[in-house]
């Protein structure tokens, strides 16, 4: 079984390994962790005046994170379950197309996404790529529910120290 | 390890999709709960609430011998349960701590096979668990025969 796993932040790292794991976990089964930089933020760029040298240099920089995270995910993987296969891959280009593309070219089984809220707090909200990725994809796709995210933890964490003297009276 | 997996069905669209995924899975200790849900927004008037329940139980129970058939000796419930959608599946998954909620999506409202199904959008974004969208093969073979001829016809014309 093929599964092909769409990573988009380091935060999220440990719930998808935990839900990869946890799922399709057992032998005989071959993950690719993926990491699409989104370069359609960089047209942008081209006009600015340091242009293409500047891209240039934010490419390599988010190619040099994306690959040291893929890394760190594939470590955290194999502690789970040493008996996956795992293979890395960081793409360049716009995120949900270049997902589906890999996993039309890769015959992924499955393809794991995450969705994670973006400030509201009582909904998920599936962000752009993933709702993307789950119109357009012919296979099977796993959405892993993820905490919420960085800038929402803190109006949370708020809320619950708020909360908690009215549930315990 | 024992996975609990709920699957919401509507009808038996999804079968072989359901089957190839759960073969696929880490386990065969699955612990499976069938969950069809009678919308009442959508109720035909002409059919009492009590035809629809025994519909939708008969549906369940189809459902799960065929995949008590294919999945020997496999531990399978069934539920038949009304309300809104997508709240009574996210509170059905907490109460029966599903590992995964494995669903199919039509796509029929809208612009057809090109949105996703309304009912699995609001599903995920509801979710305790993972989700699994799974696509129909069927439906898309039948939506290109469709589109061809539909093709066919404007060049009649």
């Amino acid at each position: 079984m093929k599964v092909l796993v769409a990573i988009d932040e380091d935060e999220f790292v440990m719930p998808i390994v935990d839900a990869v794991a946890r799922l399709f976990g057992g032998p005989g089964k071959t993950v690719k962790l993926l990491n699409v930089i989104d370069t359609s933020t960089f047209l942008n760029d081209l006009h600015d005046q340091s242009g293409p040298g500047k891209t240039r240099k934010l490419l390599e920089t988010q190619l040099k994170k994306a690959a040291f995270m893929l890394k760190q995910t594939r470590i955290n993987l194999l502690c789970e379950d040493d008996s996956f296969e795992v293979e890395e891959s960081v793409l360049v280009g716009t995120p949900h197309r270049v997902i589906l593309d890999c996993a039309e070219e890769w015959n992924a089984d499955v393809i794991v996404i995450g969705a994670h809220s973006h400030g509201d707090n009582t909904r998920l909200r599936v962000s752009s790529v993933s709702t993307a990725v789950l119109k357009l994809a012919d296979r099977p796709v796993t959405v892993v529910s993820l905490p919420k995210s960085a800038e929402s933890k803190g109006s949370t964490l708020v809320q619950q120290q708020t909360s908690l003297p009215s549930f315990a009276t | 390890m024992v996975t609990n997996v709920l699957i919401p069905i509507e009808d038996l669209l999804f079968e072989d999709e359901i089957k190839e995924f759960l073969v696929q899975l880490n386990t065969l200790l699955f612990r499976l709960k069938i969950l069809h849900v009678l919308d009442k927004n959508e109720a035909v008037m002409s059919w009492s609430s009590s035809e629809y329940i025994t519909e939708g139980e008969a549906l369940v129970r189809t459902f799960g011998e065929h995949l008590k058939d294919y999945f020997p000796g496999i531990q399978v419930e069934t539920a038949v349960r009304d309300g809104v959608v997508k709240e009574v599946i996210a509170n059905e998954a907490g109460a029966f701590s599903a590992d995964l909620i494995l669903m199919g999506t039509h796509g029929r409202k809208g612009i057809g096979n090109f949105l996703l199904g309304s009912t699995a959008k609001e599903v995920i974004t509801l979710a305790p668990c993972s989700v699994v969208i799974l696509r129909s093969k069927k439906s898309h073979s039948f939506d290109k025969t469709q589109k061809v001829a539909g093709a066919n016809q404007s060049t009649g014309n």
